[in-house]
């Protein structure tokens, strides 16, 4: 496997897993990432476990980030890169990058965090508090140059020269690829198209990674509008799934999932919390899920509403109205709420209809990646790439990662079987034969 | 009288973070006196290639036998100094890390009090680097082969990757025939996107695979019935029938275990209070009339399926739910009614099948608290279910009345419970067990396909309800794993585990029991004629637990041995 090598695209939790396990196995890898980080979309989210284990599993992408460690000097890692033009060559690929250098090059970088003091519009910070590598990422809505004024203290005052204002855009080309993963994950729906929920214009709708935000830097819940402690928590499943309306009509899978911990985790940091879930039907999860239920409903009282709530709206003093149908008194009840949580959908990333065009390779009428044979979800309709992750459908962590391995799994086979490197020595088959006593049943 | 230790200090300002909390300069003074240091310094940043370059080549120049670094958490970088520290000819538990930051910078407010507990901290940290020893390495040999007990769709695909990546399995199957659930009975048909696949022909197709592979042995109505041993030495003991039931003992040496015993399907008639007739049938019943072709639904104008009565947890069942019921619909002439709680939606494509369920006229009843009644009509000889569907609305009942259906043929679900034997199994190998009788505790997520016994993999059903392409995928997952723990044949270990005095072990067999990992057990020695306790190396892992229930103080681990804690102790008790 001396000049072939894989391109994993994407450095979320998939990519980051393939890669590693590629590492292992010797094999040359290129990590692309559109972000100036590795960790992709999991990184918006917190523990969920407050006093025991959630299961939420976003403990797991901590731990594959810190494994990078031991590994991440053999990947050849090429953030802020997009692909550009993918050529065939006989067996192989020749890509072509597009590296859009922030205003902050991550490559000069240190991470000093010197003009993140300075700058006098904040316009300055780490994208991310977990990212890796930890670099400073600049907003060109904050930043006073882009609002024609005239500042540059932190270009001045940088030690390494790493700012400009300008993007620079370098173009990179890699040849020798036998093998392409894609790793590009997921986005969050928009949740503006639900237009009834007023998403963006009632300021105490917000979404689920939005209350996670409030949680982890607040370290309580509260109503944007007036920063008061939310005591009346409602959250609605089903934003932008299962819904004809928005046309997306399929289930999102892990939202259940997600919704539930979300609640029971909201109960258990604070008990005066009253929180509702509005559900059409319950999907199961996780291990012992009868148990979970059973217990989220009756010790932790969450009001489990078999209903959608057609409508919410946002009276002066903040509150929430929501209406709905209670099935159980058979009437349109409207209920008031402090604060409303949308579980949003899993949508594929916006980029992805364009690189699947580029690589050719077919793609299912909701935007996913298409296997055309069921049985091998990590395989497309080209030989050569593989798919893993949630740009195949919607996947929770724990089931990226699986489906990540099997990936890598699939590509270490792939790549010997185009070595012709299947060891089929028989001098050791023998040896085999002799140490399982095989022989002796013959 | 061992040689006094040359011990060097580096300290860390991590920009100025730790620096600006502590006052760096007393600390230097402070420990500048002492005999055994050699070297003290400051660094602005020792993890940057540049620092840690000078600071390897200060550990080779000063000659330097002992180090303490006071930096940030060891949880950030302390594998990251290990390896450094190991490069520079040092072995790693001469090294000592002094978490500055996050237990002292941050902790406190005023520089004084943060020095005071700094010093505290280095003072402590050198007592005890100056008592501890280089840990050596060991080097053992290992079996690279696998046993794969189960020879279902998990176990077969287990099998097929293993071998592909050049290991030798060995298959049990407690049948005579390999395929699993699959094979016995099972949708016939499984419908993602827009590819009917029939699953039997996949197992066929992989059963063949494995027949005809020369790296993988099969053992069909054969049990595992002792393992002793641990990773990559076990000495598996299984049984083997013959077709006259003769009963053959074999004994194979394997490096690592492999359960995928799988589930099966289990109809609880005392949960429901109904037993099974002509007319109450289970799923699986209803499958094999669906199989056994066209005459099985004569007579029959209507079936209704009810769900969600015994458990919350529809995976698996609702899946095959939907699909039997769109065969039924567009096969036969056949009303259809689904009563349950919630409707299966989570997978690939079943919001579809669901949609065309319903545009095909199936009638789908929710009901929400009360749970339906079943009542057999003996006079009109149906069955008769009464629910009440609160989304009908009050008119739709009359007054205090519930909805009643009467059908044909009643379909009820049954539940998902590990296969016969995983209990048994469990006991065998020791491995714990969750509260429905799944392998794996709780968070799986966490550890998937790890047990409590390295070298002991679950794969597939038998660790909580999977899907086949959840399976596949698991399967996938494990067998790198399992790579990764064979490919070598000579595998390097630390030897920092636990270690025993035979001259103060009174074998009282605490050790025994409380180990978590199994990695204890008893060992005869044939030139003494004795038992005596052995502890696998390569199965410790180090937790300490043993050490610290032994009553005769006869373990130790030999990184945190007891003289070395009472020394780091001491300074912080005066």
């Amino acid at each position: 496997m001396s000049n072939s090598s894989v391109l994993v695209i994407g450095a979320g939790v998939t990519g980051i897993t393939v890669a590693q396990r590629l590492v292992e196995n010797n094999i040359k890898v290129y990590l692309i990432e559109k972000e100036s980080y590795i960790g992709g979309q999991a990184l918006s989210y917190g523990c969920k476990g407050v006093n025991s284990c959630n299961d939420c599993s976003v403990c797991l992408l901590q731990r594959k980030i810190k494994d990078t460690e031991g590994y991440f000097s053999h990947v050849l890692f090429k953030a802020n890169s997009e692909i550009e033009e993918v050529i065939r060559k006989e067996k192989n690929f020749e890509i072509t990058l597009r590296k859009t250098i922030p205003f902050i090059d991550p490559d000069k970088c240190q991470g000093c965090g010197l003009c993140e003091k300075l700058c006098p519009s904040s316009a300055i910070s780490i994208s991310h508090p977990q990212s890796i590598p930890q670099v400073y990422s600049l907003s060109k809505e904050q930043c006073l140059n882009f609002q024609n004024k005239e500042c540059y203290i932190c270009l001045n005052s940088c030690p390494f020269g790493a700012i400009s204002f300008n993007h620079k855009v370098e173009k990179e080309t890699l040849s020798n690829i036998s093998a392409i993963v894609l790793a590009t994950g997921f986005e969050p729906w928009d949740p503006k198209l639900k237009v009834e929920y007023g998403y963006g214009v009632n300021k105490n709708v917000i979404t689920a990674t939005e209350l996670e935000k409030q949680i982890y830097i607040k370290g309580f819940v509260f109503r944007p509008s007036d920063k008061e402690r939310a005591k009346k928590i409602a959250i609605i499943q089903c934003v932008g799934s299962r819904d004809r309306s928005t046309d997306s009509p399929n289930c999102s899978r892990v939202c259940c999932a997600y919704g539930m911990k979300m609640a029971r985790f909201l109960k258990e940091r604070d008990s005066e919390v009253e929180v509702s879930i509005f559900y059409i039907d319950i999907q199961p999860f996780g291990k012992e899920f009868t148990k979970f239920f059973t217990k989220s409903k009756d010790d932790y009282n969450i009001k489990y509403i078999k209903s959608i709530p057609s409508q919410i709206s946002e009276d002066q003093k903040g509150k929430l109205k929501i209406k709905y149908e209670d099935s159980q008194r058979e009437t349109i009840k409207e209920e008031y709420f402090d604060l409303a949580v949308l579980s949003i959908t899993m949508n594929p990333d916006k980029k992805f209809e364009k690189l699947s065009e580029n690589l050719d390779i077919w793609v299912k009428d909701s935007g996913f990646c298409e296997n055309p044979n069921s049985m091998q979800t990590i395989k497309t309709n080209q030989r050569e790439i593989f798919a893993a992750g949630a740009c195949q459908g919607p996947k929770d962590i724990a089931e990226c990662i699986a489906n990540a391995e099997n990936a890598a799994l699939e590509v270490i086979l792939f790549l010997r079987t185009l070595n012709n490197k299947v060891a089929k020595n028989e001098e050791q088959k023998e040896k085999r034969e002799k140490l399982l006593c095989l022989k002796e049943r013959k | 009288m061992p040689q006094r230790k040359k011990i060097g200090i580096f300290l860390c300002s991590c920009g100025d973070t730790i620096s600006k909390a502590v006052n760096f300069k007393k600390i230097i003074d402070y420990f500048k006196s002492f005999k055994e240091v050699k070297l003290i310094e400051e660094n602005s940043f020792l993890c940057k290639p540049e620092t840690l370059f000078n600071f390897k080549k200060k550990i080779k120049d000063n000659n330097l036998s002992g180090l303490i670094v006071v930096a940030c958490s060891p949880q950030l970088k302390g594998t990251f100094f290990k390896k450094a520290v190991e490069e520079a000819g040092l072995n790693f538990n001469l090294l000592s890390l002094v978490n500055l930051r996050e237990q002292c910078a941050m902790v406190y407010k005023e520089k004084e009090s943060s020095t005071k507990s700094a010093i505290d901290s280095i003072a402590s940290a050198l007592r005890r680097i100056k008592l501890q020893l280089p840990i050596a390495s060991k080097t053992v040999k290992i079996e690279q082969n696998t046993l794969v007990i189960g020879g279902g769709i998990a176990g077969l695909q287990t099998a097929i990757n293993l071998s592909k990546l050049g290991h030798l399995v060995v298959l049990l199957e407690r049948e005579s025939f390999l395929g699993g659930n699959i094979n016995i009975n099972s949708v016939s048909l499984i419908k993602y996107d827009h590819n009917n696949i029939n699953l039997k022909e996949v197992v066929n197709k992989k059963i063949e695979e494995v027949n005809n592979n020369s790296q993988i042995q099969i053992f069909t109505q054969a049990e595992l019935i002792k393992l002793e041993g641990s990773v990559g030495n076990f000495k598996a003991t299984i049984e083997i029938k013959d077709k006259d039931r003769k009963k053959e003992i074999k004994n194979l040496n394997v490096g690592s275990v492999v359960l995928a015993t799988g589930c099966q399907k289990f109809f609880p008639s005392e949960k429901y209070g109904i037993n099974l007739s002509s007319q109450i049938i289970s799923q699986t019943q209803l499958q094999g009339l669906i199989n056994s072709g066209n005459d099985s639904f004569k007579g029959i104008s209507s079936i209704c399926f009810v769900s969600g009565i015994i458990c919350d947890d529809q995976r698996l069942k609702g899946d095959e739910l939907l699909k039997q019921v769109l065969f039924l619909t567009t096969n036969y002439k056949i009303q259809i009614y689904i009563i349950c709680k919630n409707v299966y939606v989570a997978e690939d494509g079943l919001e579809e099948i669901y949609q065309q369920a319903r545009e095909k006229g199936i009638i789908f009843l929710k009901y929400d608290q009360k749970k339906p009644e079943i009542k057999l009509r003996t006079s009109t000889n149906k069955i008769e279910v009464s629910l009440y569907d609160p989304l009908l609305g009050k008119d739709f009942y009359d007054e205090g009345k519930e909805l009643v259906i009467s059908c044909d043929l009643l379909v009820l679900e049954e539940e998902i419970i590990p296969a016969p034997g995983t209990k048994k199994l469990s006991e065998i190998l020791q491995i714990s067990c969750d509260e429905e009788g799944f392998y794996q505790q709780k968070n799986i997520s966490l550890q998937p396909v790890f047990t409590n016994r390295k070298g002991i993999f679950v794969v597939g059903a038998c660790r909580g309800l999977k899907n086949v392409i959840q399976t596949l995928d698991d399967s996938g997952m494990v067998s790198l794993e399992i790579h990764n723990l064979l490919k070598e044949k000579l595998v390097k270990y630390n030897l920092d585990r636990a270690i025993v005095d035979d001259d103060k072990c009174t074998l009282c067999l605490t050790c025994l029991r409380t180990c978590p990992h199994k990695a204890i057990q008893l060992d005869q020695d044939e030139e003494l004629n004795q038992v005596k306790i052995k502890i696998n190396d390569l199965a410790c892992e180090g937790c300490g637990i043993c050490v610290s229930q032994c009553p005769a103080s006869a373990l130790n681990l030999s990184k945190y041995e007891d003289d070395q804690i009472i020394a780091e102790i001491a300074v912080q008790m005066t």
